[in-house]
């Protein structure tokens, strides 16, 4: 297999490079040619070898890693910086552009403190979400997780991601404290109370002195994330899980008014999320379950579906946690405004049947236990999968306007939409999966126009994408055009200071160093 | 809140924390209810992936295991029938298949890293796979 060397880079630089690189980490940990298929991104709209890396680079520790950033910086080659988790739908683990290299930080996985008193653990990239748990269980510790739905996500990687949970600590990024962070030219730097020699509160307070610089870290390419503090929620003394289900699809203009002031007000503690039936059913069974007609399903078979699995077409899942009494008190407030609207119906653990997946994974996401059952909602039809997360208020109005737009444009590709509405502290993520078979060239056709489609039409309406497959990344970043694109300038300033080669991540977040002279393309 | 009310707020929710049952669906965090311990600085925390049933119960189960919400079981099911909805004692599935399925993927199944198996590890993997249940 011939390699797709980075653009711009000579063959005899590159071999030159990849000798340099194995006296320091050992061939084993370069990874080139046919054992790069695991680097691979199958699940997406374009073929995987289009972005086929020229090799793959596993360092062991920072020292390891500061090296590989000296030999990058003398020959121009760029890395792209991975972590531990799959990241499905937004490109696994493939790089940016074929040619580049994949610095893949999977061998720093140490757990490196768990500290009981103020909870928090400080972690390496490497740590995903099972092993930190089963830490955790291993030495009893009275702290929980907050995990995404697929357990096998990194811990870092997804908070950089601005990924969340399900817990009240659901937002990873907002519960972290603390990064130490390597930089282009292989500076080490610590944030916040981090940068004090002998600090004793890196992990316990966010800011230290002067300007915070942790956010400018995530979803982005400013620098590698060597560790990161995350604070843990210790276990209540109760915590009871509770979805509320609702007959009609307009009922979801409702549900939301009703849902802001408790999310306001904190009542409802953790994450709201409100499940379409489509995304109910695609974790329970491929869609050759529901129907064998190719068209997208429509609003009257979804009810009907809904009846069938004993559903709403709206199942908003949450959980009380606290003192038993606080608990009872608060779920008596949440169950008299949610149920307010006719037809809806309120369950609990018990009420579902024993083997719901929905229910269980549901439950146990909730309380911090990781797990992949959500997963099967890529059986739905044929793997491929891309996720949209469109943000606007949490209001009925925009709830419903967000809702009837993924549904229109998913539909008008001929994908069915598969939606579920995430409460947050003020916002509302319209989190829609495009579902198609990568093998059928004409659906991932579909697929990649679809995307756009979303990330435009969403855009146009005032609702901003979070987060984007590498397709996208330039797509939705023009959306983020304001002030004669005045954040974009100011990341490139950024850029140009700390990396002016593009050594690392070249064009994750649309952001290019201003000497870039290659593709920018995605 | 004054100091006094804050330490006892705290003290009462420490001694709920470690003596109360949780509560949960499945009990599975309520297991954990005992004495917290700290992992200090600077200790490694390797998982413990010695044999072909650790690996496999560490990266297959969730998705490979018996019961509801499997997706890997639920694929095979979906296409090869109930009696081969679980892959632990498939002994028709030859080694070199199992291993390249892992570290390539295959449709819905998820390629694996070298960084997170390794050759030697899939190789037990392979073998536990194909082993009578």
């Amino acid at each position: 297999m011939a390699t797709t060397l980075p653009e711009g880079v000579s063959s005899s630089d590159f071999d030159q490079a990849i000798r340099e690189i194995v006296k320091i980490i050992g061939d084993e940990w370069v990874f080139r040619e046919s054992d790069l298929s695991p680097y691979l991104d199958h699940m997406s709209a374009v073929p995987a070898e289009y972005r086929m890396p020229s090799a793959a680079l596993a360092p062991a520790d920072i020292e390891q890693t500061q090296a590989i950033l000296k030999i990058a910086n003398r020959f121009s080659l760029p890395l792209w910086t991975y972590g531990n988790g799959k990241n499905w739908a937004y490109g696994g683990p493939t790089p940016l552009h074929a040619g580049y290299l994949v610095l893949d930080l999977k061998r720093m996985s140490r757990i490196l403190e768990v500290n009981e008193e103020s909870g928090y653990v400080l972690v390496e990239p490497g740590v995903s979400y099972f092993q930190l748990y089963q830490h955790l269980q291993d030495i009893g510790s009275n702290l929980w997780i907050d995990c995404a739905a697929p357990g096998w996500g990194g811990v870092i990687g997804n908070a950089l991601e601005h990924g969340a949970g399900y817990t009240p600590y659901a937002d990873h990024y907002i519960m972290s404290c603390g990064m130490e962070v390597l930089l282009a030219d292989g500076s080490l730097v610590r944030t916040g109370m981090g940068a004090m020699p002998g600090s004793k509160a890196w992990q316990q307070f966010k800011y230290g002195y002067g300007p915070t610089l942790d956010g400018m870290f995530t979803q982005g390419n400013f620098g590698i994330v060597t560790k990161m503090g995350f604070w843990m929620m210790p276990k209540p003394p109760m915590y009871k899980p509770f979805m509320f289900s609702y007959e009609n699809e307009t009922d979801l203009h409702a549900v939301m008014d009703i849902l802001r002031p408790l999310k306001l007000n904190m009542i409802w503690q953790n994450g709201a999320v409100g499940e379409h039936i489509g995304y109910s059913a695609s974790v329970l069974g491929p869609r050759s379950d529901y129907t064998n007609d190719r068209a997208p399903i429509t609003s009257e078979r979804w009810s009907e579906i809904a009846k069938d699995l004993n559903l709403g077409v709206w199942n908003f899942y949450g959980a009380c946690y606290g003192l038993p009494s606080n608990v009872e008190m608060q779920f008596g407030a949440l169950k008299q405004a949610m149920t307010s609207v006719p037809g809806s119906r309120v369950w609990l653990e018990g009420d579902r049947a024993p083997d719901d997946a929905g229910w269980n994974y549901r439950a146990k996401l909730m309380q911090g236990i990781p797990n992949l059952t959500e997963f099967n909602l890529v059986n739905w039809d044929g793997g491929g999968h891309l996720n949209f997360s469109p943000m606007g208020p949490m209001s009925g109005r925009d709830s419903t306007k967000l809702y009837n737009l993924m549904k229109e444009i998913t539909n008008g590709y001929g994908f069915d939409h598969l939606t579920e509405v995430v409460g947050t502290f003020r916002g509302m993520i319209a989190l829609t999966m495009v579902m198609f078979d990568p093998r059928d060239e004409d659906a991932a056709k579909r697929a990649d126009a679809c995307s756009i489609d979303i990330i435009q039409k969403s855009a146009a309406l005032g609702y901003g994408e979070l987060k984007a497959n590498l397709r996208y990344m330039n797509t939705v970043m023009d959306c983020y055009s304001g002030q004669d694109n005045g954040l974009m300038k100011t990341l490139v300033k950024i850029k140009d200071a700390l990396d002016p080669q593009g050594i690392l991540s070249p064009g994750k977040s649309a952001i290019w160093p201003s000497s870039w002279k290659h593709s920018r393309d995605n | 809140m004054n100091k006094l009310i804050t330490v006892a707020l705290g003290a009462g929710l420490a001694l709920m924390l470690t003596s109360c049952g949780n509560g949960g669906p499945d009990g599975e965090t309520s297991a954990s209810a005992q004495k917290p311990s700290s992992v200090p600085p600077g200790e490694r925390t390797p998982i413990a992936l010695n044999t072909g049933e650790e690996l496999f119960n560490h990266y297959c189960l969730q998705c490979h295991g018996d019961g509801e919400g499997k997706p890997g079981a639920n694929m095979l099911e979906q296409k090869h029938g109930k009696e081969k909805r679980l892959i632990k004692g498939r002994d028709d599935l030859p080694a070199i298949y199992i291993k390249t399925v892992i570290r390539d993927g295959l449709l819905e199944m998820a390629p694996f890293r070298f960084t997170e198996i390794s050759d030697e590890q899939l190789d037990l993997v392979a073998d536990y796979v194909r082993s009578p249940n």
